[in-house]
């Protein structure tokens, strides 16, 4: 048995995924099944992690996990980390985690978080090129969240609305909320204008995509979970839309591959300077 | 003529770079107002300056941090303004530095890249300076020494790996007004190629092209090179430099590719990305920038990874400008 292997056996791989919103964990010692865990951001920074100038810890027993082998770390908080921990670029964990969940080597990956849209044009297995949203949050999940909020939706009803959308043409995610105040004195049914929201996210998304030649698209993050979104992306966009089991977790699973491949890389475990609880 | 009445010695600004070797022919003091604005430690604050004076929010710092700039330099009592080639918004820039009584001088490279067109305006500024054309070509030759040693900084950078991406955009871009001193600058210039020739030669692990007008950050080379990669093709500020000087001064600034159409750009781009062996593009775009629009283009003409970034004020690379630029460096490490 190889020294790596001998380790897999012993302790799990985790993958963080350290986002705007939410951590995500994922948690596996066979690669095969996955332990997945979710926690509102804030909580997790508050309740369940701290760092000194020398270490982080992590509260694994209270999160249900064992202290793992490895952990590889992305996200928008993998700063926090970086000094502790091996970190990995968001790109490269969505594209490790949107190979592992399709077995793909063509499509046009779309991440929609917290805060970021990332679209990833893969080719012969490969990133070739990728995109982002620049300083504006709009059309992102956070947005999504706040106009469902204000709208006095839950997250279900909110995602259900898909027909006859309003025109939404505000693309400032603050100001979002005066044209919705518009669209209601004027007298559109909330419906129409929960669908116009979720097909504004979707038309934004729609104009980074089609920069890139390719009808296979992965859709992933958390607002792969609207089904709005993603029937609007359907329609007018005429894409194969793929939602892997996990959208979610993508970012997570990716680092439980960047995880494999440190261990394996004999010396690199000796550097990890974080402690289990 | 009317050139003669500025005292040898006096300070011409310019907006962006023209034909310089008029000014110099006319022992006149060229000044890129770009630089000068850029170099200052107060870049920030002159934007914020420009804005507090009414200049909308919605138009290019660097219109605004030139027109301050300006403000602070009284002793630059003409400038010369590119008004078709470069930005529309300096037509509105002069009309405002015309109400405070400067004067003015316009330069326009004729979009159709004629050749008649551009020696009537080419001789239009002789005229206005004062100088002839056996002053000019003697001028011009007086540089070419100097423009060779820039090519060769620039061979050095990315054949040999010996200059920085960094080193190299400042050489290059300070070509423009050959930093108000061609004498001081040619020998800067000689000291630093002697130096570098000297350094052990590097391989940067990633090699990249930095294309669109010189990015308003100030730590963009830094923090590429911290990741790994290096800038080996600064597009605009190569074009400062005159790559294909030869022949007269009128075919100098035809081949220029800078004012003209995106054509000729992307030409000299696919050209580079062959020869210099870049693994992919970063393009600079400017908040509130014309060019911006030519991203479109550039992406369907250029078949390498490209990572477009914008800009707006002269600060630090913002963190999610970082975040793309490590994310776009480690899709083309592996």
């Amino acid at each position: 048995m190889s020294c790596a292997a001998e380790i897999l056996t012993r302790a799990p791989l985790v993958g963080l995924d350290f986002g705007s919103r939410f951590v995500k964990l994922a948690c596996t010692t066979d690669m095969v099944t996955f332990v997945k865990r979710k926690l509102d951001t804030l909580t997790f920074y508050r309740d369940y992690f701290r760092r000194t100038p020398e270490q982080v810890e992590i509260d694994w027993p209270r999160l249900g996990l064992e202290p793992p082998a490895c952990l590889v770390a992305t996200g928008y908080g993998k700063h926090l980390l970086q000094a502790y921990l091996p970190t990995i670029t968001e790109i490269r964990a969505h594209f490790l985690g949107a190979r592992k969940q399709t077995g793909r080597n063509d499509f046009i990956l779309l991440e929609i978080g917290g805060q970021d849209t990332k679209v990833l044009y893969v080719k012969e297995g490969r990133v070739f090129d990728f995109l982002s949203n620049d300083r504006c949050a709009a059309g992102t999940g956070r947005y999504l969240e706040n106009m469902a909020r204000f709208l006095k939706m839950s997250w279900q009803e909110f995602t259900s609305y898909s027909q006859e959308p309003v025109t939404i043409s505000n693309t400032c995610a603050i100001f979002g909320e005066t044209e919705l105040i518009g669209h209601l004195l004027d007298g559109v049914p909330l419906p129409r204008i929960a669908a116009g929201v979720n097909d504004s996210v979707a038309r934004r998304a729609l104009a980074m995509l089609r920069r890139y030649p390719c009808r296979t698209l992965v859709f992933v993050g958390g607002v792969a979970r609207n089904h709005a979104v993603v029937n609007c992306l359907r329609q007018r966009g005429d894409y194969q839309v793929i939602i892997p089991p996990d959208p979610q977790f993508n970012g997570a699973l990716g680092c439980c591959l960047e995880a494999r491949k440190s261990m394996e890389r004999v010396g690199e475990t000796k550097n990890f300077s974080y402690l289990a609880k | 003529m009317p050139g003669t009445k500025y005292r040898p010695g006096t300070k011409v600004g310019l907006t962006t770079t023209i034909p310089v070797e008029i000014i110099l022919a006319a022992g006149l003091v060229p000044v890129d107002l770009n630089n000068l604005f850029i170099t200052s430690d107060q870049a920030y604050r002159w934007v914020a300056q420009a804005e507090e004076a009414g200049f909308p929010r919605t138009v290019c710092a660097w219109i605004k941090g030139i027109y301050a700039t300006l403000l602070d330099h009284p002793e630059i009592p003409v400038v010369v303004a590119v008004t078709q080639g470069d930005c529309s918004n300096t037509h509105a820039l002069m009309e405002l530095l015309q109400n405070q009584g400067r004067d003015l001088v316009t330069f326009e490279f004729p979009f159709s890249r004629d050749r008649r067109l551009l020696a009537q305006q080419i001789e239009q500024l002789m005229a206005r300076f004062g100088v002839e054309w056996p002053q000019v070509r003697q001028f011009q030759a007086t540089l070419t020494p100097v423009r060779q040693d820039l090519h060769t900084l620039d061979r050095l950078t990315w054949q040999e790996g010996v200059v920085s991406g960094r080193e190299n955009f400042q050489f290059l871009i300070a070509s423009s007004d050959f930093n108000s001193d061609v004498a001081g600058f040619a020998e800067q210039l000689t000291t630093f190629l002697e130096e570098a020739r000297r350094r052990p030669r590097r391989s940067a692990l990633v090699r990249l092209g930095l294309i669109g007008i010189p990015p308003i950050f100030n730590d963009l080379f830094e923090y590429l090179s911290s990741l790994g990669a290096e800038v080996v093709f600064n597009e605009i500020p190569r074009q400062f430099s005159m790559p294909f000087a030869e022949g007269d001064l009128v075919e100098q600034y035809l081949a220029y590719t800078y004012p003209y159409d995106v054509f000729a750009r992307i030409n000299d781009i696919a050209e580079a990305i062959k020869v210099r062996q870049l693994d992919g593009l970063i393009h600079y775009t400017q908040n509130f920038c014309f060019r911006q629009t030519q991203d479109l283009l550039l992406r369907q003409r250029l078949a390498v990874p490209m990572l477009t970034i914008e800009g707006d004020r002269p600060t630090a690379l913002d963190h999610r400008t970082r975040m793309r630029l490590e994310g776009f460096v480690d899709v083309l490490r592996r």
